[in-house]
């Protein structure tokens, strides 16, 4: 039985270790765009997924991680790999500060300060010109190396197994964590706050590690994002990004790891398919948003669980005491 | 020895009180029974004390040390050691049965998030005793082969002795129960008579909202009358069914024992 | 001065919008995302009929009226027909109806006109989108009912999108009447001497910029917005607290059991609070478009945003509270412009509303609507 497992988990390496060396270029990119919002959506997910709360700002921990990044790798010439835990970090730190004074409101107001600090975010990478080029955006981030050896854009062949290490590692936290003290406490805390705290769960400290971690993860999307684009510009941050990542989650199933997965995945490749297809119908390439908005709308309504929600968050879904 | 000393309890809602200087003592590892009729302000003391409201003024002194616990939060009064169902169950649904009772041993103890990343070798020692604590207390109330159905597809019963189980997991001093009889039927109310006589073998004092007059009588050692957020009679059950003024409150408003 | 008129007017346009998410969030607890979408609807249906559409765009509008009325239709008739006729009836009333817009879209028709149909048109968008896409929710969690309106607001924007394209689009000013036009007559001021003869309401209805003090001037079209936008507001007033409709918002808003059991029909009185609160919502974008010939998909989402810190600031759920607010952020976005800030004027708006939540929640009204 054990032997078995260690033979599929062997295979599937062999399988991530070959496959950027199949596909081109084109593909590649699309798979590590997969893998980055597989990370983005499945750190956002613990806040809505695991808690039951609204957070529509995610992609401001995103920014946050992605300027971080750019501005210590260019203007203080650090070592990529010494950012990773610094934007691991500051996430995690811009979480706390934000969440320890809202969490203690209702949900709504959550998710509009939330809301609030990722256009404050935007706003701020837009306008302080000399930290973060301003509306010009942050051009030519140095690309990180090991030893000697850059790592080269085309093919991104070594982007694909960072990224692929990080999801990695978001996977093995999530399990780890939906399975734990930390993560019953959460869904306590989704399912019935007031029962939670008779039982004596200190709410604002369980949502707030939830905000906190949810932040981090985040913030490590955007270290990431930042080395692979190379250049960041303020638009890449709008609000409509946190709902695109939102809408993975409810797409795939909120709460269900897999599920979420599968949901970045769709939306992504939608997303590929829409830019081909929108251009051939000479429409604004915004107009993709039409169908998330639809997508959302059609989920809650008919299939609030996702895809691949487990039944314990259908049952939820669809009732209200 | 005294461990609950609800102290001159007022709460007023605009004009109205719901309670007004309401004052009464629990002993060690008494059955303490709260009556009155709908609306006398029983829950809301319930709320006091498990701290999800505030009252307006009064102090409740619990425990050996002697410590006022109003305006602790809910969670900090758990921890402390009250433990409480509610009257309209107040399970996780979409959780099974065992994680219910495991989410009760939160308070007990302390994992953090490192811990459940990592999986220290005291944090899987503390799953397995959470995972064993949580059995315990399922076999307890007898729910043992339910534990892994989902909460809400329990029957009414279970789900009431389900809710026993998750507050007698957070290891209570003192444990409130909010009308664990109703809508039970004879033979459950019977069973669950005896489960709480069986609690208060494990030395937890319980505290106790019943409309059930067999229940009340039967088990317990004092009773306390409430009647519009005033306490007009406490006594043993005997002395309480010969009190006047609680035939009054009860008869008075044709209100049945049912 | 300037900049106080600017603030007051584009504080006058927050109120209104303020007011719709505020009235929504009373009677159902449901941060209503897409009202933002609505007022941008407003000022788009008023361009799409003062100006002369093309067949191709006109058809579009027109086929999304058609869904609309056909919603709104089955909506009311629903109580007196089993679903089938109501259905098909809903059917040829939208189509006629829609075929009608039709015609209005591509020809141009006079302003006012084009400003009651657009109100007419929002609160038939407001109730058809209550019914379809947050009444199916209303007892599901919170959760799954914002994500709806997310997805509404979404779908709103980019249907704006396809119609118009993502290009800005403005008034014309010759088709707006004389009365509310900007210009002053040879682009130059009147003499003091000329103004000394007028009164002050003729020069507000010649539309001249009005001289206050020494060269201090305002736009007179300003001030009529200013002043349309208080009418709106009184007469909302009036409708909340003389009306029997008003009478049962208010008896929805504390209690929703309650004032069903009360034997109102609190369907049809959530169906009327989007109407209301979409039509002004309308008003609030069409002023907005005569004032700043800017119309673009986008303007509902930015303009929603501050309208909804305005709720927060006044309290939600708090009526006159929401329109305070509004002219409290308009008055702030423009102080802030004024002092060389102008990049940061929507900062300002979230940054008032982030410390209001986290330190104020109930508003600057104290009042404890606050969930």
């Amino acid at each position: 039985m054990r032997n078995k497992r260690w033979l599929v988990y062997g295979g599937l390496g062999l399988l991530v270790i070959l496959f950027p060396f199949s596909v081109n270029s084109y593909i590649l990119d699309v798979t590590i765009k997969i893998c980055l919002y597989m990370v983005l959506a499945l750190g956002l997910n613990i806040v809505p997924g695991f808690c039951g709360l609204l957070d529509l700002g995610y992609v401001g921990f995103f920014a946050t991680g992605a300027y971080t990044t750019a501005i210590l790798v260019n203007r203080y010439g650090w070592s990529y790999w010494w950012v990773i835990p610094l934007a691991l970090l500051s996430g995690a730190i811009w979480g706390i500060l934000l969440g320890a004074p809202t969490l203690r409101l209702t949900g709504d107001y959550f998710a509009i300060v939330t809301f609030g600090f990722s256009e404050l975010v935007v706003l701020l990478t837009r306008n302080w010109g000399s930290l973060t080029g301003g509306a010009r955006g942050f051009p030519g981030i140095k690309p990180p190396s090991i030893g000697g050896y850059k790592f080269p854009l085309v093919p991104p062949i070594a982007y694909f197994y960072l990224i692929v290490l990080f999801l990695i590692l978001t996977i093995f936290v999530m399990i780890r964590l939906s399975d734990s003290r930390l993560g019953r406490a959460w869904f306590a805390i989704r399912e019935d706050e007031v029962a939670a705290e008779s039982l004596g769960i200190n709410i604002m400290w369980y949502k707030t590690i939830a905000f906190a971690i949810s932040a981090s993860f985040g913030g490590l999307a955007g270290s990431f994002y930042a080395t692979y684009a190379r250049n960041l510009h303020w638009t890449r941050f709008q609000f409509w990004e946190s709902i695109i990542i939102l809408c993975m989650i409810v797409l795939g199933g909120l709460g269900s790891i897999k599920g979420v997965m599968l949901g970045a995945t769709i939306l992504v490749s939608l997303a590929e398919f829409l830019r081909f297809a929108l251009d051939k119908l000479s429409l604004p390439p915004d107009t993709r948003y039409l169908f998330y908005g639809i997508i959302m709308i059609v989920m809650m309504r008919f299939r609030p669980e996702g895809l691949l929600g487990t039944t314990r968050v259908k049952r939820e879904m669809h009732k209200r005491e | 020895m005294r461990i609950l000393n609800i102290d001159r309890i007022t709460m007023k809602y605009g004009g109205l009180f719901a309670l007004k200087d309401v004052w009464f003592e629990v002993k060690n590892e008494e059955i303490v029974s709260l009556i009155g009729p709908n609306g006398a302000g029983k829950t809301t003391l319930f709320n006091i004390v498990s701290g999800i409201i505030r009252p307006n003024s009064g102090r409740i002194i619990f425990g050996q040390d002697g410590r006022d616990i109003v305006g602790l939060k809910p969670d900090r009064i758990t921890h402390l050691g009250i433990a409480r169902t509610f009257q309209n169950i107040r399970l996780f649904p979409n959780l099974t049965s065992l994680d219910n009772v495991k989410i009760g041993c939160h308070c007990r103890t302390k994992t953090n998030f490192l811990g459940a990343i990592l999986r220290t070798p005291s944090s899987v020692e503390e799953e397995q005793y959470i995972t064993q604590v949580g059995m315990k207390y399922l076999s307890f109330v007898g729910l043992q082969d339910a534990k892994d159905k989902l909460a809400s597809n329990l029957s009414y019963g279970d789900q009431r002795r389900l809710e026993i189980a998750r507050a007698l997991a957070t290891e209570p001093i003192l444990l409130l129960l909010d009308e664990p009889c109703a809508g039970m039927n004879p033979a459950e109310t019977k069973g669950l008579m005896r489960l709480i006589e069986r609690i208060r073998e494990q030395e937890i004092t319980i505290l106790l909202i019943e409309h059930d007059m067999k229940v009340v009588m039967g088990i317990s050692d004092r009773v306390v009358v409430l009647d519009y957020g005033i306490k007009i009679a406490e006594g043993k059950p005997e002395e309480i069914q010969k009190d006047k003024r609680v035939i009054e409150a009860y008869l008075g408003k044709d209100i049945d024992y049912a | 001065m300037d900049y106080i008129i600017s603030g007051l007017t584009m504080g006058g346009a927050y109120a209104l919008i303020a007011v719709g998410y505020t009235m929504v969030y009373g009677i159902i607890g449901l941060i209503n995302f897409a009202h933002g979408e609505i007022y941008m609807f407003g000022a788009y249906f008023v361009f799409a009929m003062i100006v002369e559409t093309s067949k191709n765009t006109s058809f579009l509008i027109s086929l999304f009226m058609l869904v609309i009325f056909g919603i709104t239709i089955y909506l009311f008739l629903r109580d007196k027909f089993s679903p089938l006729p109501s259905l098909a009836l809903s059917l040829v009333g939208g189509s006629f109806l829609s075929g009608f817009t039709f015609f209005l879209f591509l020809t141009s028709i006079p302003f006012y006109l084009a400003f009651l149909l657009s109100m007419i048109f929002t609160s038939c968008l407001g109730m058809a989108i209550e019914f379809i896409a947050y009444r199916p929710l209303r007892d599901a969690p919170r959760l799954a009912a914002l994500i709806t309106a997310i997805g509404m607001s979404l779908i709103l924007q980019n249907v704006a999108r396809l119609i118009w394209g993502a290009r800005t689009r403005a008034y014309p000013d010759q088709l707006i009447p004389s009365i509310i036009k900007t210009q002053t007559i040879n682009g130059e001021f009147l003499t003091d001497k000329l103004l000394s003869k007028m009164s002050f309401f003729e020069l507000l209805l010649k539309g001249h910029k009005i001289r206050i003090f020494g060269d201090t001037y305002i736009s007179s079209l300003k001030i009529l917005i200013i002043l349309l936008t208080i009418l709106i507001m009184i007469i909302l007033h009036l409708i909340i607290h003389k009306t029997k409709i008003g009478k049962a918002m208010r008896a929805c808003a504390q209690d929703k059991v309650t004032a069903s059991l009360m034997g109102i029909d609190t369907d049809r009185i959530i169906t009327y609070t989007f109407a209301i609160g979409s039509g002004m919502g309308a008003v609030a974008g069409i002023l907005n478009g005569l004032a700043y010939h800017n119309l673009s998909p986008t303007m509902g989402y930015k303009a929603g945003v501050v309208a909804f810190a305005a709720a927060v600031l006044g309290g939600i759920g708090n009526i006159p509270g929401a329109m305070v607010g509004g002219f409290i952020l308009g008055l702030a976005q423009s102080i802030a412009a004024w002092i060389g800030l102008s990049q940061w004027i929507y900062g300002v708006a979230y940054a008032v509303m982030i410390l209001f939540i986290v330190l104020r929640p109930t508003g600057i009204f104290g009042k404890a609507t606050a969930r």
